[in-house]
């Protein structure tokens, strides 16, 4: 069986690559493995919650998938910061890996800022919260949006939903698949190719 | 032109013998008032000696054993007095064998690497390395000689380049494109460059331009992994090896690949413990020549011709003894192999995988290693992730988690309204920089030099200065622990950032 499958997809070659670089199971490549993961698992339990979830009901806050999805997004941030570093401290951005850096970087900043809208989408926000994204807004000079006592409307709810689970993510993932679209084609190891 | 001729006195030095003519001009054999032997070089190229004339240059001071110190520079009759090194340049060896053994070869690049690293420690560099300029001397070890002209030789490469003078032709290859058309000048990966094409020249026997390297070296099958470190040597500036260590040390990597077959090859019997490398071999052909009359290479360095060798009468039984010997030895290799789980150097592909070692014949599975390594790993956090989401009793590190990312935030929106814009703008600049930061530093130094830690570091004082004058005012508990955590934190980011990033890209 395995036979007949290898002829037709060679999968003994892919998987027996022989010209493998230094240091490819090295713990440096971890956080982006992580990344790649948490980016999947995220997705599945951000569909799952957006069929399954009352924005409005303060219990959904406590379902397991909520919870899920909640710790996923930062064991997801905190790889993605350890993979940023990564990247500085190895010099990858360095020419002519422009275009590496500058994908890796907006997906980052918009994983930060879908973290952020993610905290709008309750019905009442907590002081310490209402604050924080409060001044965390006034940086993106939306500070009008927020309501003053800290009670979300439906409506704004909703607004924040559609950001957060469609918009966002759906160029957040494009720009993804384009950094892994890079990466697959010019390798991981900084090597001129002429 | 000057009239040089054995036995004339110029300066303080008596001419004894015509060692070399090249391109810039001759160097002799001199002896000094005190009957000390010494290397004088006559500059005769025109431009050459009249950009020595104008310069103003000082010539670097060094301890470095390796290389051929500098003794004097006689302005006035246009010459360098070097040190004198009794012993053969690596060029000849080149021009007299065609093609220098394997191991001779990354051994010569290694010693020659070793002096660059030597020379990086005091933070100079050689800056014309060509195997001219390299000497191995009576008691076989490697000087580089001319040390200290690069800096001075690189700007007037650079300017006869852009002038597209034909007499550097020979030279240029030598020279990294950086200096002959970025003017970089005095840059350690320069000498690294050097030292990948003389590599080259070692294995392949003759000069070849840079884009011709790849195919010459697969043609003459060279092991695919010193190609790759080679070709790494000899890269554009961003991706080559940014010190002479790092090179060395994979071609030291290299060499432990092979270290069972080497030995036998190289080292006498009885002297197995010694490293496989550290002199080259008696009975090997560069010996030989080594050994041979110092007349003859005098005309073949005169004639600018490879003279053939004469024959020699014992030559076909010596070759009968040695194809005995190799014979023997390989099968004794085998053995060794055999028995220590060894991979032979000429069948290893530059390839390891953790520990794994990996070659053109056999083929290991590697996606299993990963998965082994990192599923465990990614297993370990997203369990905890799975055991925070199904427990109750971890509900305040969920809540936990957003509070910490946001209490920085919520401090922040504490200050008062001037600060908190001077953050804002100070987050907004770190995102700036961050964002275009290939463009503005496109060799990817920013973590291994200094510029990133007095930056932020002044940065972050000045923030935090404002910060904590504010929160003693106040008298808020949180402002002093944040800024103190900050202070903290900035000091040992500052401290420890040049030794990530070394860390990290050596493993790159």
């Amino acid at each position: 069986m395995f036979e007949w499958l290898d002829k037709r997809l060679l999968i003994r070659e892919a998987l027996c690559k022989p010209s493998l670089p230094r240091g490819r199971s090295s713990w440096q490549y971890f956080p982006g493995f992580m990344t790649f993961l948490l980016f999947f698992s995220q997705f599945i339990t951000g569909v799952w919650l957006s069929f399954n979830f009352s924005l409005v009901s303060i219990s959904d806050h406590s379902s397991f998938m909520f919870k899920l999805h909640h710790v996923g997004a930062h064991l997801l941030l905190l790889f993605m910061t350890l993979q940023i570093l990564r990247n500085l401290f190895v010099g990858s951005y360095q020419q002519p890996r422009e275009f590496h850096w500058l994908l890796l970087i907006s997906v980052f900043l918009l994983t930060w800022f879908n973290y952020y809208l993610s905290l709008l989408m309750r019905p009442e926000i907590n002081e310490k919260t209402y604050l924080a994204i409060k001044w965390l807004y006034n940086f993106s000079f939306a500070t009008d949006y927020l309501p003053r006592d800290g009670k979300m409307t439906i409506s704004q709810i909703q607004n924040v939903f559609i950001l957060h689970a469609l918009v966002v993510p759906m160029i957040t993932y494009c720009l993804f698949l384009c950094y892994l679209w890079l990466l697959q084609r010019t390798g991981l190891e900084c090597r001129d190719k002429d | 032109m000057k009239n040089l001729k054995t036995g004339i006195v110029i300066g303080n030095y008596k001419l004894e013998d015509r060692l070399a003519k090249g391109t810039f001009g001759e160097t002799w054999k001199a002896s000094s008032t005190n009957q000390e032997p010494t290397a004088v070089q006559f500059i005769e190229n025109e431009s050459y000696a009249k950009a020595i004339a104008l310069t103003s240059y000082k010539f670097p001071s060094t301890t470095n054993p390796h290389v051929c110190k500098l003794i004097e520079w006689d302005r006035e009759n246009e010459m360098f007095v070097w040190e004198y090194v009794p012993g053969r340049k690596l060029s000849v060896f080149i021009q007299r064998l065609k093609k220098i053994k394997l191991n001779i070869a990354v051994y010569i690049a290694r010693k020659i690497l070793e002096a660059l690293s030597y020379s990086a420690s005091q933070g100079l560099v050689h800056g014309c390395l060509r195997p001219s300029r390299v000497a191995i001397t009576s008691d076989k070890k490697i000087r580089l000689t001319h040390f200290g002209l690069g800096a001075l030789e690189q700007q007037i490469m650079h300017d006869l380049y852009q002038e597209k003078n034909p007499i550097i032709k020979d030279l240029q290859i030598y020279f990294a494109p950086e200096v002959l058309e970025d003017k970089i000048f005095e840059d350690p990966k320069s000498d690294i460059y050097s030292v990948g094409i003389i590599l080259c020249d070692m294995l392949l026997g003759q000069k070849f331009a840079r884009q011709e390297i790849p195919r010459k070296l697969t043609e003459n099958n060279i092991p695919k992994n010193l190609i790759n470190i080679i070709l790494k040597s000899v890269s554009d500036f961003g991706m080559r090896y940014n010190h002479p260590n790092e090179m060395h040390r994979d071609l030291t990597k290299l060499l432990k690949l092979s270290e069972s077959k080497e030995k036998m090859y190289v080292n006498p019997p009885g002297n197995q413990e010694k490293n496989a490398l550290e002199a080259v071999p008696a009975d090997s052909e560069e010996y030989r020549v080594y050994q041979e009359d110092h007349n003859f290479a005098r005309q073949s360095i005169d004639a600018k011709v490879v003279v053939a060798e004469p024959a020699d009468p014992n030559e076909n039984e010596e070759e009968e003894e040695e194809k005995i010997t190799e014979e023997e030895a390989k099968e004794q290799i085998k053995d060794i192999l055999q028995k220590t789980g060894r991979i032979d150097v000429e069948s290893v592909m530059f390839g390891t995988f953790g520990d794994t070692m990996l070659t053109p014949l056999e083929k290991v599975p590697i996606w299993p290693q990963i998965f082994i390594k990192y599923t465990i790993a990614a297993v370990i956090f997203l369990g905890f992730g799975f055991f925070c989401a199904m427990s109750p009793g971890m509900d305040f590190l969920i809540v936990g988690m957003s509070e910490i990312i946001l209490l920085p935030f919520y401090i922040i929106s504490q200050w008062p309204s001037h600060v908190q814009s001077i953050i804002l703008w100070f987050i907004l600049l770190n995102i700036v920089a961050v964002v275009t930061l290939p463009f503005w530093d496109w060799r990817g130094k920013l973590t291994l030099n200094n510029f990133f830690i007095p930056f932020y570091m002044t940065t972050m004082a000045g923030l935090i200065s404002l910060s904590l004058w504010r929160s003693m005012a106040q008298n808020t508990m949180h402002g002093i622990i944040l800024v103190s955590t900050l202070l903290g934190l900035g000091i040992v980011a500052g401290m420890i950032t040049p030794h990530i990033s070394k860390f990290l890209r050596r493993q790159w």
